[in-house]
């Protein structure tokens, strides 16, 4: 599955861009949340996320954290309330800017100052739904933080919310065409100074640099090595990684107002590494439908390309608020698509030291998919 | 073109990391255990440390172990599997790849004839709740002691690190110098960072904590948003770049056009709690007593009340991916400061004559006080002034 080196700290734009999302879309996504709730008997959800864990936060409030970590309680009638800042509330101005929660506090006991949130918005015992949970904590803060919550029923709200994020809304899969479009800019300024330097490192900065002067918040790359291999990029000391220039091969992914968006593509284009790639981006999508699993994707491409599927990997995931996320279809056998899923094709084609790269964002319907850019919500 | 840094070529990591691993083995040893696991869940944080990175020299991309045997030797356990050239090239052939690492350290310690009492793990504050059932069923219940046992030894940062820490921190200069140059009013502060990024990537390094953020009157620094620079702001700028693993951090305070006298005069009152700080940093001495150091100069210039949240956060804290400690530099702080201790001091915090400012060094605690590791302090500058 897809990995890329994640930064301490995610430092491009970070803003609330009302135009393209505004308040009535995460009042929409909130009275989702509060029917997900009540249908589990839960009289609040608490969501907890991190910069490497997005989840509910940046879901209902469009903050994203960049780097300490975020809870939001939620309570059904009340006033969201937003637990952010490293500490003491010296953050608050700023993260009330990008949200438009403005009950944002900041607490040195994150249970205690959960419970006397609960009790203050008048929920001092039933089910609690917690969502980020098991990813956000150690062992350690887990134990205070149940502790604290003692009074309560907990229960689990990440499969809910899986769900929720799963069926992409037409203002996410709006956010994520431009963070794709932005990528394009990246992919054709990467190529000029390729052209104009010969040098993989210094058309990466200036891919990077484009990207975030369009407005990323976060801009990841993985570069093709001379001995075959795929690295992060950068790669910690310039020149210690000697990066394949024939064939370039290169992976981008960007998070723009939350929303990623990947790109692969080798150069030259051409080649028997590149037309596999081709390939199975014509035979995948043509396949992919709600109810299609991994297996049944490697079935047709087996079908399509004989012994040619076994120099490919396929990667078929969900992307969102997250690069990779569910449906996680090439690597959980159980995962079905299913209606209104994004699914991102991540194709990689090697033959030797050849390795060619190819992506492609598709949307599923009953019968079919179709690219997003053409996409219409399901 | 400005020429980087150069680091020193002696030590090498290979070295460096095998005295690393030897001195963890013995102060395991020493608490009664015969080996040693460190994991890491490759979530990196400025402030938090990786010991995979420290006892291997590997920045790990996704969940990460390494085993440290009795008689020294060791294995690297590393996912995703496309990544282990990469890792093999850090550390050579003792790398294996295991959708399971947790797995693969419990059959490392049955191949080795140990138990899981007899290991030491470090890194379980990373383990997640997610993650700790799989943990705990391969190397039995932990108490955490391995976490603190770590910090404390990568304390006494070697040579290779300290190069890079040097060389980080000249990264850092020039980069910010570069950004003197393009620095201009009607730049949003995204468009600073990313010109700033681009700077310190052509320079070397790999990641950085930035904080880049500007206003007439700053509240706080923050990550940049879409605000264009203007005339008569102050651009705050914390600049953190990583080389090789090692972060450092300088912070800087721009005026855009001619300072106010207000903000001359607040920052040089920052450089004096920078000095005071400075002179508290000594080994055996309080950290709590290096911000108290600051917090005096400022009280008696009558901003006694604006020594706390939410006016400021820490007088300093220190740099990952190596031992974070001595942590933040607050009034109740329980740390003492060590010889070598290397992280970042700055007083920054507002005022109410000029808001917000940024004045702040990487350091070395020495006895006669803390070291600067960058060439030399910040000062107010200004762009555009005329």
């Amino acid at each position: 599955m897809i990995h890329v080196m994640g930064p301490v700290m995610k430092h491009g734009r970070s803003t609330w861009d009302r135009a393209v999302l505004p308040f009535d879309e995460f009042e929409e996504r909130r009275l989702a949340v509060e029917r997900a709730a009540e249908a589990m008997g839960a009289v609040g959800v608490v969501g907890f996320e991190d910069s490497h864990h997005s989840g509910l936060v940046g879901y209902l409030s469009n903050y994203l954290t960049a780097g300490a970590p975020a809870t939001l309680i939620c309570v059904p009638g009340v006033e969201l309330t937003l637990v952010a800042g490293l500490g003491g509330g010296r953050d608050h101005p700023f993260i009330k800017g990008m949200t438009f929660v403005q009950d944002v506090r900041w607490f040195p006991q994150l249970g205690v100052g959960i419970a006397a949130v609960l009790e203050e918005h008048g929920v001092t015992e039933g089910r609690v739904a917690l969502a980020g949970f098991n990813e956000c904590f150690n062992r350690t803060q887990a134990d205070g933080l149940l502790t604290a919550l003692g009074g309560y029923e907990i229960v689990p709200f990440d499969d809910a919310l899986a769900g929720m994020r799963r069926n992409k809304r037409e203002r996410e899969l709006g956010v994520m065409r431009l963070s794709r479009a932005i990528l394009e800019q990246a992919r054709t300024a990467f190529l000029t100074s390729l052209e104009e330097t010969g040098e993989v490192h210094d058309a990466l900065v200036v891919a990077e640099r484009t990207a975030k002067l369009s407005g990323c918040r976060d801009f990841r790359a993985l570069a093709l090595a001379q001995d075959g291999s795929l690295r992060p990029w950068p790669d910690g000391r310039d020149g210690s990684t000697s990066w394949s220039r024939d064939p370039v091969t290169i992976y981008l992914a960007a998070e723009y107002l939350g929303y990623w968006a990947d790109i692969g593509f080798s150069w030259p284009e051409q080649g028997a590494t590149a037309s596999l790639c081709a390939q199975v981006l014509e035979v995948v999508p043509a396949a992919l439908r709600a109810g299609s699993s991994g297996a049944s994707l490697r079935a047709a491409l087996s079908e399509a390309l004989g012994t040619a599927a076994d120099r490919v990997t396929l990667e078929a995931t969900g992307m969102g608020l997250s690069l990779v996320e569910a449906p996680l279809l090439s690597d959980d056998a159980a995962a079905l698509a299913r209606g209104g899923d994004l699914i991102c094709l991540r194709v990689w084609a090697q033959d030797g030291r050849a390795l060619s790269v190819a992506t492609s964002a598709v949307l599923v319907e009953e019968g079919r998919c179709t690219p997003l850019d053409d996409a219409q919500p399901a | 073109m400005t020429q980087r840094p150069q680091a020193s070529d002696d030590p090498t990591l290979f070295d460096a990391v095998a005295v690393r691993r030897r001195k963890l083995l013995e102060a395991a040893k020493a608490s009664g255990r015969e080996a040693v696991v460190i994991y890491s869940a490759a979530a990196h944080s400025m402030l938090a440390m990786d010991g995979i990175w420290w006892a291997t020299g590997f920045k790990p991309m996704a969940e990460c172990a390494v085993g440290i045997g009795p008689d020294g030797t060791f294995e690297l356990w590393v996912s995703p599997s496309w990544d282990l050239a990469r890792a093999k090239e850090t550390v050579g052939e003792h790398v294996t790849s295991d959708p399971d690492l947790f797995a693969a350290a419990e059959a490392w310690l049955v191949r080795i004839g140990l138990t899981r009492d007899e290991v030491l793990l470090c890194g379980a504050n990373k383990i997640s709740v997610g993650r700790h059932p799989s943990a705990v069923a391969a190397l039995g219940e932990q108490d955490g002691s391995g976490d603190r046992l770590l910090l404390e030894l990568a304390r006494q940062r070697d040579a290779y690190e300290l190069a890079l820490a040097a060389e980080a921190a000249g990264i850092a200069e020039l980069g910010y110098q570069r950004l003197l140059e393009e620095l201009r009013p009607g730049l949003g502060e995204f468009a600073v960072v990313a010109i700033l990024d681009g700077f310190l990537r052509e320079l070397g390094s790999e990641d950085n904590f930035v904080l880049v953020s500007a206003s007439q009157r700053n509240r706080s620094v923050h990550p940049p948003t879409e605000r264009t620079v203007e005339r008569g702001d102050v651009l705050l700028a914390e600049i953190s770049p990583s080389v090789g693993g090692v972060f450092t951090q300088i912070c800087r305070s721009v005026t855009i056009g001619r300072p106010g006298p207000s903000i001359a005069d607040d920052f040089q009152l920052l450089d004096a709690a920078f000095e005071a700080g400075r002179g508290a940093c000594v080994p055996g001495g309080p950290v709590s007593g290096a911000a108290q150091a600051m917090d005096a100069v400022l009280t008696e210039a009558g901003f006694g009340d604006y020594c706390r949240p939410p006016y400021m956060r820490a007088r300093g804290h220190g740099l990952g991916l190596g031992s974070v400690l001595p942590g933040d530099v607050t009034v109740s702080s329980k740390e003492i400061f060590a010889q070598g201790d290397s992280f970042v001091l700055h007083p920054n915090q507002y005022l109410p004559s000029s808001g917000y400012l940024l004045c702040g060094e990487p350091v070395i605690v020495e006895p006669g006080g803390a070291r600067l590791l960058s060439s030399r302090k910040g000062e107010l500058a200004t762009v555009g002034a005329t």
